[in-house]
């Protein structure tokens, strides 16, 4: 049993100890903190391949010629987008048509681009409809490039969902995002903002695996005729 | 049996305990997990009915439901003016590489029928709810506005008054909070959709992130620590006080 004495001696060491985890802690901390970030970003090599699939990330319509330029890949393999409700009201155009603009722009001909048939609603679904493809031409490999934060988890769906000789074919690429600090994002707010979602999206992903969307079947047409028809009953002012 | 030999018999026993306690609070939480869950949903909705105001304010981040919620609102008139807080701008809008939110919720608007003469737009690079609350505080300044609603997600509605209320606090605005719906989940049933998960989670951190530095949650929390630190000492001192003195 310790005596008061040896407990005299304990605890100023044991305060010491306290002091020199705390000051290691914060002598760590930024490489911590960075590596929190980096444990996120995947680059699987650009070596040459049939087909680069611009899934999405900052300059991706420019990295994605660039490639073809390099000869790193043939082909650009876009992947179709479930249209969105302000595509569908032709607000903006689908995000098919934007790539092919920006791709062209960018020096790539229109010969040069296929996009997978089936529309897609998830990164998920986007890596089936790339592994579809590549299963269609025999040896076909691809690299898919994505935005800088979502590479872990792109991984881990590919690894997931894709059958295992397809996904040997399949290289994941986070391309490097200029509004990112990746050096002290925790001083940025958007750079913070961007990582919390990265993470949670990657923990998601590893609980509960893939969870469908719903239907984005809300009618603002029938929401106006309920609001008109409240605003009637109620005797606001029409 | 000495106290020197039962002390280890009693750590073992505590720390059982607590696993025990831990495990039950697992099991009971598995149980009332979809009550609870869609409760957490329901929570962070403080959406109202809409009843007539002067401008609807729509704010930015999800351009699929919330400019044709404001849009129905101007339309049936329940609305004067739609206004329209300007997001910070990335590179890839600069770079016209990308829609600028602003110029969505426009077209939105204008393709709804809502005409360009009732459109408002608050030129600025709000990058947060907060910067949106006080540029439409600073509109509404210069206007005889006495009634606002906001329109936002039905998961971000509570932190969107909450912020808008610290902003406009001491003026006589009414404020009306409008839930706009999400595309890809339901707030009944949020956790079985990722983007569902995300959008909540993410929401539950920022409020607690906003509460801890707009709000007073960190006196909250500082009060808290002081009281544990004080129990845990007096808890180590009564202990040491109940134990027989030690032979040196």
């Amino acid at each position: 049993m310790p005596s008061s004495r040896h407990r005299c001696i304990r605890r100023p060491v044991r305060w010491g100890a306290v002091c020199l985890a705390i000051v290691a802690i914060s002598v760590a901390a930024p490489s911590l903190l960075r590596e929190t970030l980096h444990f996120l970003v995947v680059d699987e090599g650009t070596g040459p391949a049939d087909y680069v699939v611009p899934l999405g990330g900052d300059q991706v319509y420019e990295q994605a010629p660039r490639l073809v330029r390099e000869k790193l890949a043939q082909r650009v393999l876009l992947s179709r987008w479930h249209p969105s409700r302000i595509v569908r009201f032709n607000i903006i155009p689908p995000r098919e048509a934007l790539a092919r603009h920006r791709l062209a722009l960018a020096g790539i001909a229109a010969e040069m681009v296929d996009i997978t048939p089936r529309a897609a609603r998830t990164s998920a679904d986007s890596l089936r409809d790339v592994a579809a493809w590549l299963a269609e031409r025999s040896e076909a490999t691809a690299i898919v490039l994505c935005p800088r934060l979502e590479g872990r988890r792109l991984a881990l769906e590919r690894d997931r969902y894709v059958e295992p000789a397809l996904a040997q074919r399949m290289r994941i690429v986070a391309i490097a995002d200029r509004e990112l600090d990746e050096r002290c994002w925790w001083r940025d707010r958007l750079s913070a903002k961007s990582l919390l979602s990265a993470w949670i999206g990657l923990a998601i992903e590893v609980c509960f695996g893939e969870m469908h969307p719903e239907p984005d079947d809300w009618d603002p047409d029938q929401y106006e005729k309920s609001l008109r028809s409240k605003s009637l009953h109620s005797g606001s002012h029409l | 049996m000495s106290t020197d030999e039962r002390k280890p018999r009693r750590r073992v026993l505590g720390c059982t305990t607590v696993l025990c306690g831990a495990l039950a609070l697992v099991a009971v939480g598995y149980f009332v997990r979809v009550p609870v869950l869609a409760a957490m949903g329901m929570w962070l909705d403080v959406g109202e009915e809409p009843c007539p105001v002067d401008a609807v304010v729509v704010l930015s981040g999800e351009p699929n439901t919330r400019p044709f919620v404001a849009a129905a609102l101007v339309r049936v008139g329940l609305a004067d003016r739609a206004i329209i807080p300007q997001a910070r701008r990335g590179v890839e809008v600069i770079e016209e590489r990308a829609f600028a939110d602003d110029y969505v919720v426009r077209k939105v608007l204008l393709a709804r029928g809502v005409s360009q003469e009732k459109i408002v737009l608050l030129e600025g690079a709000n990058l947060s709810t907060f910067d949106d609350a006080r540029a439409v505080a600073k509109w509404l300044a210069g206007e005889h506005a006495t009634s606002l609603a906001v329109v936002t997600n039905d998961f971000h509605t509570r932190r969107a008054r909450w912020v808008f209320e610290r902003v406009l606090a001491g003026s006589p605005v009414r404020l009306v909070m409008i839930s706009a719906p999400s595309d890809d989940f339901r707030p009944q049933r949020w956790w079985h959709v990722a983007s569902g998960l995300n959008a909540y989670t993410s929401e539950y951190v920022k409020l607690l992130a906003y509460w801890l530095r707009y709000g007073n949650g960190a006196y909250w929390v500082a009060a808290i620590a002081i009281a544990c630190i004080v129990a845990t000492a007096l808890v180590r001192r009564l202990a040491r006080k109940k134990s027989p003195p030690h032979a040196v």
